[in-house]
Order: structure tokens, then sequence, then C-alpha cells
């Protein structure tokens, strides 16, 4: 890998060094030319498209295609005429004075600047050009830059060059303590280690940062942190959403995927093809057709009473939009009912690619699963049983109660049925006993007709009723093996039979009630309910104990599918009665129009050139082309967007004419271009965007930025940001020293609020706090519980699951204060990092710089230092006066020979610690 | 600090631990969302846009929940032919395109309603006697008779109810009400779900900011321990410590602020400031020792819970409604913008006969309670109160003894905030299976809604994956017959 890197590298210095001669005309070009893509498109598109685009033609009026533009309207004048603004309809109306002419209808006119715009593109010919982002990326020069020393990669060159146009000057390199600790939060969002922060800034040699840029790319952690994000855009979780929500106790067997997909840095392409069409390779591997759970996890209904093709069809439509917004960036789910506003797509188009998903079916496929895993659900499905043969007693004996009216008489009805019993299963052994077949049907003839019990209560089958019954002669051979079979089996027969011989006293246990009333049942002269209390308010509840059995066995019947049987939840092409795909007006699955084939949209590479009859893998192929002009794009935008806070293209989510234009077109297509050169390899194009000095400046904002780059688009300085909900959990268990780093597996279920399990609907949530230390993993572990997810992930922005989403938003509110302050993760986090701060060798003063260089991998300020020693005292104080408060307060965690107070003033320091800004904030 | 910074850690500052309206004026308005865009929080096309559009006529919302599916025609919508016609067929050619998600549509016969119905205040508007105490109201009540939507089935229901399509991701009705008009309340969340017995099918969901940002999502409050999640300190820490504590934080984070700048950093600071308010202002709320035994008797609160019928959760759900009900007026009071009480289970597939009833003892009393004391107190007038479900019953029995969803008619009502009192709206026809005359969809009624609160529905979106996405979806009529006329 770094011999790769290295090549990059190389070659990027070849081909700026061969660039330096003709790069410094450039600035003298005068007043720049209008470009389609970039002035003219972003105004058709935001004020003119609604009702003069791809969808509507208005008055016949259509923008989007000069063909249309510059033909006649309704009212015989072209829209645009080119080279004549002063003729173009387009023109006069965005600037007549008469107001109820004036376009567009709604909203501020179009400012000077957007007019002015408009009438010298026309002016210069109206030359229309495809939206950015359908053209095929291209390398561009890597442009020369006034300060190379500065800017030494690739990246720096298009970014500083950009700055030194609006004379910006980047930002200086950020401390080097900032960087480890942002190369930390960024690759495996875990803190820098002490003794690595040390290492590091004693090293002052040339590779020590590309050392540990290695290092952490090789840590398993790596793959946790980055395929966290995919999960994100793979909208996972680990119920499958909707009125029920039941578990998927298999859904981390992907999760897991995921995180090794990336651990092996297995390239993008195989990355994409696997989790799209990973059935329909050849002969698939498990891992290959654990990767199709990709369109497993997704929301699916299953309340009872649902329509099943109208929630098939929510589930495709689904699977097609999250395709569309993870890989092409293309918001095509707007598609689903009518063609795109703004965007060249139609909806015939969108159903074109619906036809690649809708012969899918999805097919849980049994494991062995490991040995533990294996023997956890023969366990849980042992208990299963006995709790439900408890469940199935206990309901028979109180029906039978209730039936029987008095327990006298149900001790009879007792009685009877055990004699009966015993007599079959005594018949039942006597036939066995006899040793051949013809005997044995014989002599059942005769029993049906003369012994008190039927035959039919022996619970014989209905082929073996049938067959006993043909004279033996004339057995077809499939009677003969029925009565064989059924021959052989009849001493276990016998045994259940002998099984249900139980006395009542016996029975009586399964309804758990107390000794003295159990007695009473028990006499047989208690015929008369009425005569004792005790018996007659047992009576009365009988019918409540029925319902309540009722309910349990209901609730038991769910927890059958709770079981963690092991099995991959995987995709496969139906093989018979496919379906046909048609266009679905409005997007309704009743409203079936024209019928469709499988084919992608026209503005994008044609895939027919491959085969007539694409499948699903020739389109996971076709995405994953080279050809394709937004699958590498929006690939790299998404890694950008973790490691800058923001994408090159900020709307992650929208490459189409909607979307923000890039900030950095150039270099967007650089990134684009080199990751399919390097083999779509991930890794590599992290460790190439690290490397730069972009990425290592400082994110301190800066005063004179605010006007003139309020958002930071152009990168004059790193972001700085809160890191993710799970992270910032991550941090506190880290920090503490609780952190439990065991990888993947079944979900954990760390403390939760009793709220959770009040929350949820029927079938209440199951929520078995995970043992120690389990309960300590990374956040991602967490089960996911869509209608009702863990709280603490959820007040820090978690994406709910249910879409797929590339960005999440960073909220800052009052209940996050709380979580950090009061959750009782949390301030077990402060406790046991508290108890380890009171042992810690030295004044308290280096005991606090020790705490600075965990947490925030620093050293305190003089001030800071002074604030914190001072909060430390006024602690200490109060703890000695309220030993109460303190006991309570580091309870568990307390320290032998190390006074209550002492603890507890360093649990307090070391709880606003970790409430600081910075500590969860990657800089 | 330079004077531009001053500024925007002021306006900042308001907004977060004020209100957006508290602010006035377009400038200021204008600098705050450039900064709420320049700051990380927001997403560019995710700031808040602090004014309505024309004079409100409400200032907060209690949104009753009663999820499942309550039968209209049990409660708010008397069909005296559905009784004559009680065990007969339904004609064929109503049943052509419909569909059920449980019922037979061989087997189906029509149930008529047990319940008397009878008229209510000077409007004279018909009542179940299983709501007599809501009915007791009808004056103040404008009641939607022609309430309609298409989805059958309970979550995607919801969702259309709570966030105008039934499709997950999308900001829920209070979320839109606090991202336009912001939280009057300096201590407490804008937007506060209270749940009693079981909850929604729909779960968070119908309390989802969807992609707006979390500030705007619901908070669930408990009735029992803390009101909100992490409300009490921990053990050991008492109100001095946590003081100092947030003292501690506050300056080491305002030294952090010096060296880089990040004026969220400023936020987080207030943010802090805010909690703490809370975690006194939150426990004040719930504490009911104020309020006097009558308002208490009133409501119902402490009342027993019957014993339920088969297969319900009971617990103490009477005494948790009725106090979900008064902390609902004990909100507003305090400038919450938006409370949803939810209670969920209504969907009596079986067991009507009993099942509704107990329902309603539940509900009946403290909702009219509410009304009551609202008006009492001068609230009512900026207050609006909803009753509302997923959707209504089948006017065709299920079983012996129960009713199928039924979302193509169905009712719903609306008091003060601006509701003209004493209305009814729309007609179904005589079994109450389709309006007749005025028809509602729920997107009408949200466009309503949202006219209270002095927003045109179609304005108040924002920019999603390219679509401008609103509460209304893609269609929505203000039903302005049942709104009051003010002189404004």
């Amino acid at each position: 890998m770094k011999r790769r890197l290295r090549h990059l590298l190389l070659g990027t210095l070849v081909v700026v060094s061969g660039m330096s001669l003709i790069s410094s005309s450039r600035a003298e070009t005068p007043a720049p030319s209008v470009d389609f893509n970039q002035d003219v498109q972003p105004i058709l598109a935001k004020r003119c498209f609604a009702c003069h685009g791809p969808a509507e033609h208005e008055g016949g009026v259509a923008l989007h295609l000069r063909k249309m533009a510059t033909a006649a309207a309704d009212s015989d004048m072209p829209a645009i005429v080119p080279g004549k603004p002063e003729e173009s309809q387009l023109i006069a109306r965005i600037t007549s004075h008469d107001e109820s002419a004036r376009m567009p209808p709604e909203g501020e006119p179009l400012s000077k600047e957007e007019v002015d715009i408009l009438r010298r593109w026309i002016a210069s010919g109206a030359d229309y050009a495809l939206h950015w982002s359908f053209v095929k990326p291209t390398l561009t020069e890597v442009p020369e830059v006034k300060s190379p020393v500065n800017a030494p990669h690739a990246i720096d060159r298009f970014v500083v060059a950009k700055l030194e146009s609006k004379g910006i000057q980047p930002s200086q390199s950020a401390p080097k303590e900032t960087q480890l600790r942002r190369l930390y939060l960024d690759l495996v969002g875990l803190l820098p280690p002490v003794e690595k922060l040390e290492a590091f800034l004693n090293n002052e040699s040339e590779n020590a940062y590309e050392k540990v840029v290695d290092e952490l790319l090789a840590s398993q952690h790596f793959g946790e942190r980055w395929g966290r994000h995919w999960l994100d855009l793979a909208r996972y979780a680990d119920t499958f959403g909707y009125e029920r929500d039941d578990v998927r106790p298999n859904a981390w067997r992907y999760r897991d995927w995921v995180v090794n997909s990336f651990n092996a840095n297995q390239p993008f392409d195989q990355f994409v093809t696997e989790q799209l069409a990973g059935d329909l390779l050849e002969k698939p591997t498990t891992e290959q057709l654990i990767a199709t759970g990709l369109h497993r996890i997704n929301i699916k209904n299953m309340e009872a009473g649902i329509n099943k093709e109208d929630y098939r069809n929510r589930e495709m439509i689904d699977r097609l939009n999250t395709t569309g917004t993870a890989l092409l960036g293309l918001t095509i789910g707007c598609c689903q009912c009518h063609s795109h506003k703004y965007d060249p797509i139609s909806q015939k188009e969108y159903y074109q690619l619906y036809a690649f998903f809708n012969n899918v079916v999805e097919k849980d496929i049994d494991i062995d699963g490991t040995p533990a895993e294996q023997a956890a659900y023969q366990n849980s499905l042992a208990n299963y049983e006995k709790k439900k043969t408890r469940l199935q007693t206990r309901s028979s004996v109180l029906k039978g109660l209730l039936a029987a009216k008095t327990p006298a008489k149900w001790r009879q009805k007792v009685d009877k049925e055990n004699a009966r019993n015993e007599r079959i299963a005594a018949y039942m052994t006597h036939l066995a006993s006899d040793s051949t077949v013809d005997n044995w049907t014989e002599q059942l003839v005769e029993a049906d007709t003369e012994t008190a019990f039927g035959v039919k209560s022996m619970g014989l089958s209905k082929d073996v009723l049938a067959a006993w019954k043909v004279e033996p002669t004339e057995r077809t051979e499939k009677q003969k093996a029925a009565l064989n079979k059924c021959f052989e089996s009849l001493p276990q027969t016998a045994k259940s039979f002998h099984d249900k011989v139980q006395s009542s006293e016996k029975r009586l246990l399964a309804l758990k009630i107390d000794e003295e009333l159990r007695s009473q049942l028990l006499i047989s002269n208690a015929s008369d309910v009425s005569k004792s209390k005790d018996l007659m308010s047992f009576w009365n509840s009988i019918q409540t104990r029925i319902d309540e059995t009722n309910k349990a066995m209901r609730q038991q019947s769910v927890e059958r599918r709770h079981l963690p049987k092991p099995q991959i939840m995987t995709l496969a092409e139906a093989k018979k009665d496919r379906r046909e795909t048609f266009v679905l007006a409005r997007g309704d699955f009743k409203q079936k129009t024209e019928i469709v084939f499988s084919r992608t949209p026209e503005v994008l590479p044609s895939i027919k050139a491959w085969r007539e009859d694409p499948n699903r893998l020739d389109l996971a192929h076709w995405i994953v082309n080279a050809e394709n002009p937004l699958t590498a794009r929006v690939a790299v935008n998404h890694i950008w967007s973790h490691l800058f806070g923001e994408g090159i293209v900020s709307t992650l989510d929208d490459f189409g004419t909607q979307g923000s234009p890039p900030s950095h077109p150039e270099l967007l297509d650089w990134l684009a271009v080199k990751f399919v050169e390097l083999g779509w390899d991930r890794k590599q194009l992290i460790k190439t965007i690290v490397m730069s000095a972009t990425y290592r400046q400082s994110s301190a904002h800066r005063a004179e930025l605010l006007k003139v780059d309020p958002q930071n688009r152009l990168l004059a300085r790193q972001g700085r940001f809160r890191v993710e909900s799970e992270v910032v959990r991550d941090l506190f268990l880290d920090a503490s020293g609780l952190l439990c780093r065991t990888m993947g597996g079944p979900t954990i279920h760390p403390e939760a609020p009793a709220a959770i399990k009040d929350l949820g609907y029927k079938y209440k949530t199951r929520w078995v706090l995970s043992s120690k230390p389990e309960r300590y993993r990374r956040g991602l572990y967490i089960h996911f519980k869509r209608t009702n997810p863990y709280p603490s992930l959820m007040v820090f922005d978690n994406p709910e699951g249910n879409l797929c989403i590339a960005q999440r938003n960073r909220s800052n509110t009052p209940l996050q204060s709380l979580v950090m302050l009061n959750d009782p993760v949390f301030v077990e986090c402060a406790k046991a990092l508290g108890r380890k701060l009171c042992q810690q060798q030295g004044d308290h003063v280096s005991v606090l710089q020790q705490t600075a260089q965990k947490c925030l991998s620093r050293n305190w300020q003089p001030s800071e230092q002074q604030v914190l020693s001072d909060f430390y005292e006024t602690e200490l104080a109060y703890y000695l006066e309220h030993d109460k408060d303190a006991q309570r307060l580091i309870a568990d965690f307390e320290v032998e020979g190390i006074a209550p107070a002492k603890v507890a003033a360093w649990t307090a320091v070391a709880r606003a610690i970790l409430n600081l800004d910075e500590f969860y904030t990657r800089e | 600090m330079n004077p531009i910074d001053q500024i925007k850690q002021q306006t900042r500052r308001n907004f977060l631990t004020t209100s957006a309206s508290g602010l006035g004026g377009v400038a200021l308005a204008s600098m705050l969302t450039q900064d709420m865009a320049a700051a990380s929080e927001s997403r560019s096309s995710i700031a808040p846009m602090p004014m309505p559009h024309f004079a409100p006529t409400a200032k907060s919302c209690i949104f009753i929940y009663l999820a499942g599916g309550p039968s209209h025609v049990d409660l708010f919508d008397p069909k005296p032919i559905l009784n004559e016609r009680d065990g007969q067929k339904m004609p064929d050619s109503l049943l052509r395109d419909v569909e059920f998600a449980f019922i037979k549509k061989d087997e189906a016969k029509l149930k008529g309603s047990p319940a008397g119905f009878h008229k209510h205040g000077e409007s004279g508007v018909e009542y179940s006697d299983l709501v007599e105490n809501i009915g007791s109201c009808a004056d103040d009540i404008a009641m939607i008779r022609t309430m309609h939507g298409e989805q059958f089935n309970h979550h995607p229901g919801q969702l259309l109810l709570s966030t105008g399509k039934a499709e997950l991701g999308r900001p829920t009705i209070g979320s839109w009400l606090l991202y336009g008009l912001g939280n009057e309340s300096k201590n407490l969340p804008g937007y506060v779900v209270l749940t009693a017995g079981q909850g929604a099918s729909g779960g968070s969901s119908n309390w989802s900011s969807g992609f707006l940002p979390s500030t705007y999502q619901g908070v669930p409050f408990r009735d029992k321990g803390d009101p909100v999640l992490y409300l009490s300190n921990p053990p050991g820490i008492a109100r001095g410590n946590q003081h100092r504590t947030l003292n501690a934080i506050g300056q080491l984070n305002g030294i952090r602020h010096a060296q880089v700048g990040d004026p969220e950093i400023q936020s987080r600071i207030a943010q802090y400031e805010l909690a703490f308010r809370m975690q006194a202002a939150a426990p004040e709320l719930t504490d009911l020792r104020g309020e006097t035994r009558s308002t208490l008797d009133a409501y119902g609160v402490g009342r027993p819970t019957p014993r339920p019928t088969t297969g319900m959760q009971a617990g103490d759900t009477y005494h948790r409604f009725s106090t979900n009900c008064l902390l609902a007026r004990r909100l507003v009071e305090r400038g919450v913008r938006f409370v949803n009480i939810i209670h969920a289970s209504w969907d009596q597939h079986g067991g009507i006969s009993k099942d509704l009833p107990w329902n309603c003892r539940m509900a009946d009393q403290p909702i009219a309670a509410l009304i009551k004391d609202l008006k009492q107190r001068g609230l009512l007038d900026e207050t609006l109160v909803v009753w509302g479900s997923e959707f209504g019953r089948t006017p065709l029995g299920q079983g012996n003894d129960g009713r199928d969803h039924h979302p193509f008619a169905f009712s719903m009502w609306m008091a003060g905030g601006g509701a003209k009192g004493g209305t009814v709206y729309g007609e179904t026809d005589d079994i109450g299976w389709a309006p007749v005359v005025d028809p509602v969809h729920v997107n009408d009624f949200q466009a309503t809604l949202m006219h209270m609160f002095g927003f045109d529905h179609e304005r108040l979106s924002v920019n999603y994956r390219g679509l401008d996405v609103r509460l209304t979806n893609l269609a929505g009529e203000v039903v302005h017959d049942v709104l009051e006329k003010r002189s404004s």
C-alpha cells in the first residue's frame, strides 16, 4: 500500500512541475465567460424548471433542453433565440415590469446578476451542457500555486489555488496534538492513548505522522468507525420496523460483514457488487450472500391485515431509492410518482430501474454459526419449549376447573381422563408387542367396534386410519409404508399417553397457588365452592387467570421469532412466476400502466451495450463501471465529508441539478479518477486525503473569513464539529477505561431507562441488560429498535434506520447536556475515571495534566488549571463535610485506603472534564 | 470581540434560550438565519424560519392522539339508519373497491351502535353517551365528521396524520410548529410527548423531527420518576454541586472559545445553562401539589382504574391519562408550543362493547376537564386542543363484537385556538361509510391547523433532497368553516 501511495504522490509532483510553464497565463483571462453548468443551470433549475422543466411544460415552454427552449411555445414565440437576448421571451418575461406577466410568478424577481448571466448566456449562443455530474470525470491539470512550499500535495494545490484566487491564506497546521487526536477520532473513533501521544510528540522524524496513519488504517477499530458510516446509508437496524417491530436476531451478520469489508480493505467496486448482487455471482460464498443483506435489513411491515403487494412495492421502492441515494447520489425517489422536475430522469426510467429489483425474493438460510451461537440457540429453544409446556398445562388445568364447575367434579374428570389414558397406553403397548403389522391392524379393527375408546382418540393420522380399513392384500405400497411407520412409533405414542397421566395434585402445582388453597381444592368434599371464601375468590379469578395465561402464550409465540436461530438474510432471484414490471401511475401499486424492462436512465451510459436483458448483477457492474460518471464522485465525496465535516458537494445525497455544485469541482474529479485508478482502494484514498496539508490545518475559526466564506466552503481551515452519537459514548467509555473492545456478534443492551420498556408498543421492548464488560462495548453494537431506539443515541442525532441517510444532523441541545451529565452510563464513566485519578501519583496539578492528556491530548493552560484546581478544592471541601453524598456518588467505585471525599472530588472533576465541549468535539 | 461576533452571539443565544419570535425584526432574523447556516448545527437548507405568514389565532397545541382508530359511529357520528340495518349485508356496490385489514367481504354485516346519542349545549350537537363530558363542551368544539385518508394500517396511518404522508423520515406536526415559531419556554422543551398505557405502534416516528435537526423533535415526558430522561442529578450530586460543575464547564468552554472562536461553543454553554434550568423547571411542572383538590378531581387525578376488559394493559392508566391532561395545561401555561398526549388502545377488532366504554371512561372526563380548565383560565383562546386518530372503524362488524379499520370516513375535532365552537362540519352517508358533504382529508386538517398558527401550509417548507417538503405533502386545503372569524 505504501508503495502505491508514493507512486501516487510522485505522479502528482511530476504533473505539477510539468505544468509550471503554462500556468501563469490563467490569472490574466478577462471577465469569465458564462458556464452553463456552473452559472446558468442553477438559475433555471431553481426558478424555472418546476413549471418549465423535464416534468411540466406550462404554456408549451420547457427550458431544460435547447431544442425545446428554442422552439416556438404556445404563444408562437420561442423562449430563447440564441444570440439574441432582446428577442428572447425568457428575458422579456423575467424583466417585465408588469407583475402579472413577470416570471417567476412566485417569490422575488430574479436578481440583476442572474438576469445578466442569462442575458450573456443567450447572447453567446445559449449553449447547453449536460449537468456536470452526468459527465464522466476527467483529470484536470493540478494547478500551480504561489506558495508551493505550502502545498506539496495535489489536494492542497487545488485548494490553495482557489484560496489564492480569493486572496485568502490557508490556516496554519494544527498543533501536533490536535492532528493526532483528529486522526484517532476520524479513523478509529477513539482517543489516542497517552503513550502514543508522547511518542508522537517526541518523534521528530518526517514520517511520524504517516506511521500513525498507517497504524490506524490497519487497526480493527477502523472498520467499526467507517463501517458505521456505511450503515447510515444502508438504513441499518436490528428490528423490522412498523407496528410489530419484531427483532431480526441475525441482522448483525450484515453489520459485521460491512465492518470486516472495511478492515480487509475490500475494493469498493466489489463491496458494492456483492451487496447488490452477491447471490448472482458464480458460486457465491456465505460472505457474499450475507452482503446482500443490504436489501434485507430495510424496514418491513409485519402488521396483520396489510396488503402484501402494497408493502412489497414499498420495499422495492425503498431498495431502489436507497441504491440511488447511496451510490449514485440521485434523488430518484422523486420519480416514483412523476417524472423528475429537475433532473433528466423520467418516471418510465425509474420503473426501468425498479425492474432490476422486481424479482428478488427474500431467502433466509440456516447456518451452523459458531458452536457458541448454536449452543445458545439450542439452549434458548429448550427454554422456550419448557415454558410453552408449562403455560399449556396451566391453561388446560384452568380450563378444566372452569368447565367442571366444582373441585369435586374436576377431580372426577381428571381421574376418568387418567384412567382412559392409562388404558390407551396399555393397549398401544400391547399392539406394539405383537410382531406384525397385519396382526395389529386386525386388532385395531376389532378395537374400533368393541372397546370403549375409539381408535380416533389414539391420535392416529388420517392416512393410517384409511390404510388399516383396506384389506391387507389390497393395500398400496404407500399405505403399507404408512402403517409400518405408525407401527414403529406405537411405543412412543403409548408413552405420550402415559405421560398425560398426572395426579390432580401435580396438575394444581402448575397454577402456583398457595398450599392451603391447593389442599382445599383436593378435598373431595369441597364440592360447594361457596362454602370457602378462599375457594370462592379463587374460582372467581379463574377467567382472569385464563386470560393472563392466554396473553402470556401469545407473548411467547412472539418470543419464538426472537430466538437467535443462526441464519443469514439474503436476496435471491425468482426463478419461476417472474413478475412483469409496470410504470405505476402516481406510484400506486394498483395503477399499472406501461410495461417496462430493466434499463438504466438514458442520461447515463447505456447498460444495453452489455446485454439485451440485463439483470441485477449487470446493474451492479454498471454502477461501479469506470464509465459511470456518478459512483466514484459520490463515494469519494462521502469519504471526504467524514474527514472535513462537509462534502465537496455539500448535498451528499443529491448530485442532481438541485444539489449544491461542488466547491472544488476539479478536486472532486481528481479524487474520483484516482480512486478508480487505485482499484477503488478506500484506505488508500483516505490516506491520500489525511496526508494533505488541507486536512492537517487548524480548525480554529478566523474572524476575517466570516464575511467571505462563512460556511468554510473554500477550506481555509479544517472543520470543527461534535462527534456522532455512538462516538460520544465511545469516548466516554474510552476515557474512563471501561471500554470493552470486543468486536462483532449479536447486539448488546447497555443500561437503559425504564422508559425504553414503557414506550414500546405491544410485545414490549425486550431489554435484558448485558453483563459486564459486554455492556461497555462500542455504540455501534447497541441493539437498535426502530420504533423505540436507545434514547442516548437519538439525542445526538443518530439516524432512525428507516431511510438511507448520507449526512447526519448535528444539533446542540439541552437534552444532550442532560445525557452527558446524568445518564447513569455516562456517570459511571465519570466515576471510573475519578477512581483512576485519585489513585494516580503526584500532586493534583500533575494528575490534572495527565487527565488532560488522556481526554484532550494536550496540557491545560494555567487559566484552565486554575479553574479545575479551584473546582477540585471546593468539591473536596464539600464532600469532606458531606460524607454521605461522597459515599453515594462513588458507590461501587470506592478505593480502599482513600477517603471517600477525595474519590468523590476527583469524580466530580472527571465528570466536568468529560462534559467539556472540546472532549466530544473533533477539532 | 468584534461587533458582528457580539450580535451573532447575542442572537444565537436568544434563539436557543428564549424564542425566535421574541427576536422581532427581519434584519435580525436573517442574521440569525445566516448564523445558523454558518454554524454546523444546521445544514444549509435547514435554518429556522422565525416568523409566521400572518396573524395566528393559536399559540400552542395539545394534540390528543387516541391511536388505534376510535369508532366514529359509536362516539361522534350518530347513525340511526345503521342501527336499523343492524345485521344486514352491505350493498356490493359499496364494497367493490374496498380493502379491509381483517373483515372478509362475503361475511360482512352492518353493525349498529349500542351507544345512545344526545344533543348538547346551545349548539345541540349530538355526542354519544360514552363521551357525554366531552359533549358538555360541545359549544367550544368544532366537530369534523368527514375526515378521511387512504392508509388502512396503523403505522402508515399514524405517519399520515403525524407527518402528512405515509412515509418515514418526515418531520411531525409539532416539529414543523417548533421550526416555524420557536419555543416560548425558557426552561422546557418546546415539544413534549406524554404517554399513558402502552405507546402508539408508530413509536418515536410520531414525534420525530425527521430530516430536521433533533432540536425540533418531541421530548417524551414521564409522569413517574424523572419527567425528562436524566433530569435528576446522580446520587451524591446536590444542586449546589451541579451548579458549581456547570460553572466550571462554562468557564473552561469559554476559555476554549476564546482560542478557537467557534460559535458552536457559545451555543453549547447556553445548552448547559438551559439544561440546568430545566432540571428545576420540569419537576416544578410535574409537582401537582399546588393544584386545588377540585382541579385534581375534575381531571380525575388519583382515581382508580377499573379492571380492564380482556387483554388490555391497565395498571393505573386512568390516573395517568388524567395526569397527562393536567400536565398538558401546565405545559402550555409555561409556553410550551406542542403537547402530544398519546393513548393507544382504540383498535377494537373484538371486544368493542367492553373496551370502548372502558377507554371512554378513561378519556372523557379528563379531556372535558382540560377544555373547561383552559377556558376558565383564559387559555383556550390561544390553545388548540385536538382529538385525533389515524382512522375510524367500519360500520361493518368484525366477528361478533368488533369493527375493522376504516380510513374512508372518521371524526376528529378541535377546540380553542380559533376553532369555531358548536360547529359540525361535513356529513357522512347514512351508515357513516363515506363523506357525502364537505370531505376533509388528513392533509386538509393539517393545512387548517397550520393556518391557525399563522402559516400558509404551502409556504412553510424545507428543501430536502431536491423537493420542497411540507407538512401537507402535495395537497391540503384550509377548512375555513371550522375557524372563528377574529379581527386581528
